[in-house]
């Protein structure tokens, strides 16, 4: 059926232009073809948390409701707008395994803000994450020499905090770079000596 | 020295050691002639050249940036650097001298920093121990805030040590990315220019103003009494290779929390001209010093343990083997 393979396209993200603007406005007006929505992200709920996502289309249609008038209330500046009226009109990857960055709002989320909410927890998860993977580089197994502090810069023995500053006072000795080796040592010396 | 003088030598160098590296495949001993020169040439390029920018330095999972600034005029060097994230702090360089600032408690820390004025001395005085340990090699070309930078690998020659990749602005030499790696190339550590601009209009006096402006500051000088370790009753049996002594300093520490014991502190540092190593000797304390311990954050590891009435510290960008090393080898003389 043609307005499945819609919604498919849309989910993946490959609508454009005219056609996404009107495949949302179907969306926006059409109980059923919300239905249809509603079953293509169960199915991608389902599948990243192999839990089975429950819902019935009208308990979706009432919390959304009851989402909009506490979102109204709570924030009076929020304006809960139309979606074909926030399309972008480049497509917008709204494919399940897209994971997007904080700031950014895609123009269509505006429709699932719900979505957002849910995806923070595992967005700073994956921020996180992200920074170790980073820094590990190279291979996939683990950097094992690098035992991460979870604590951050300051050790949890001050004393020890007041001897890593001390030695940081000479290890400038670097012949890379007196800059480099200076700063180094600079950025992550404490207040508390 | 002019700037393209500079650009010849370093290609030139760069050749040279690219040559050099595979001739040296074929020794039975190794030696690299011109990983001296080479970083030689990187130190006074740094020295020579105004410069500010944004640095952002990555170590342990965690991330710190800060502002610098480098002005030279004649033999004088001034450095001020603003850290961007945690404590608010600006730390200004005036050739061998410190002042950092820290505006939240108005404190003012002003200390001496040897090390960094002996730079080129140490490694005349190292003489070749250093080429030994380190090899040199081109890996390519990179593009790191906005300017094109030579990168080059200097991979340790046993593990005893960690290896360095380095990016330097093809027209100045100016050190712009540093990574610290592990003996299986990961990279442990990293510090870059976010953004660098090169000759910017800074004035030299401005910064001196600013760093002898301590009105409205407590000034605390942290008192070191310059020693040697024969001196304090103790002697390095077992040398970890590479590694020369440099320093020793008697020092009281600041109190690292309200209430907490001050009591003073031998630091013995040493040194193969890359990396360094504290070695901290306190009588030993059953009230604060618990457990041995090895802790790592970054290329930065440390390791605590008890010899006789003593507690020993060991900090050093090295791996925890070589801290291990060092605390064997530091013996109390009879």
């Amino acid at each position: 059926m043609k307005n499945h393979e819609l919604v498919s396209a849309l989910v993946d993200g490959e609508l454009a232009g005219s056609e996404l603007a009107d495949t949302l406005e179907w969306l926006a007006h059409d109980a059923q073809a919300r239905q249809i929505w509603s079953d293509y992200h169960v199915l991608g709920e389902a599948l990243r948390s192999g839990e089975a996502a429950s819902g019935t289309r009208d308990r979706d249609a009432a919390f959304m409701q009851r989402l909009q008038v506490s979102l109204a209330q709570e924030a009076p500046g929020v304006v809960v707008d139309d979606a074909i009226n926030l399309i972008a009109i480049t497509p917008v990857s709204t494919g399940l395994n897209t994971l997007k960055p904080l700031k950014e709002d895609a123009a269509n989320d505006a429709m699932f803000r719900w979505k957002l909410w849910a995806g923070l927890a595992s967005l700073a998860m994956v921020a996180v994450i992200g920074w170790q993977v980073w820094l590990g580089a190279g291979p996939p197994s683990a950097p094992a020499l690098a035992s991460v502090e979870p604590t951050g810069v300051m050790l949890r023995d001050p004393q020890l905090d007041a001897l890593l500053a001390a030695h940081r006072q000479f290890a400038g000795t670097s012949a890379l770079s007196m800059s480099a080796g200076f700063l180094q040592n600079t950025a992550f010396e404490e207040a508390a000596r | 020295m002019s700037r393209r003088l500079w650009i010849g030598g370093v290609l030139g160098l760069l050749a040279l050691l690219f040559g050099a590296s595979v001739w040296a495949q074929v020794r039975p001993t190794p030696v690299n002639p011109g990983v001296v020169e080479w970083l030689t040439a990187v130190h006074e390029a740094s020295r020579r050249r105004v410069y500010s920018g944004t640095f952002v330095v990555w170590a342990g999972g965690n991330m710190a940036s800060a502002r610098l600034w480098h002005v030279c005029e004649g033999e004088q060097q001034l450095e001020r650097v603003q850290t961007l994230t945690g404590v608010p702090r600006s730390t200004f360089r005036r050739n061998d001298q410190v002042v950092t600032f820290f505006p939240e408690t108005r404190l003012a820390l002003a200390e001496k920093r040897q090390s960094l004025g002996l730079f080129p001395d140490f490694l005349q005085s190292v003489d070749s121990s250093i080429a030994q340990f380190y090899k040199v090699r081109a890996v390519g070309k990179e593009r790191v805030a906005g300017f094109e930078a030579d990168v080059v690998e200097l991979s340790p020659t046993d593990r005893w040590r960690f290896g360095y990749r380095v990016w330097t602005e093809q027209k100045t030499g100016l050190v712009v990315k540093l990574q610290t790696l592990n003996d299986a190339r990961q990279i442990l550590e990293q510090a870059a220019f976010s953004e660098l601009q090169l000759d910017p209009p800074l004035d030299i006096r401005q910064l001196s103003q600013m760093m002898d402006d301590t009105a409205g500051y407590r000034v605390k000088t942290p008192r070191m009494e310059k020693t040697d370790a024969a001196a304090q009753g103790w002697r390095v049996s077992a040398v970890v290779p590479g590694f020369k002594p440099t320093h020793c300093y008697r020092r009281t520490l600041e109190a690292a929390a309200p209430g907490a014991v001050r009591d003073s502190t031998l630091q013995c540092i040493f040194s193969d001209g890359l990396a360094s190593v504290s070695l901290f000797v306190n009588v030993f304390d059953p009230q604060r010093h618990a457990q041995p311990d090895q802790q790592a954050m970054g290329a930065t590891h440390t390791l605590t343990q008890r010899k006789g009435d003593w507690w020993l510290t060991a900090v050093g960008e090295v791996p925890a083997q070589t801290l291990a090393a060092f605390v064997q080898g530091l013996e109390r003389q009879k």
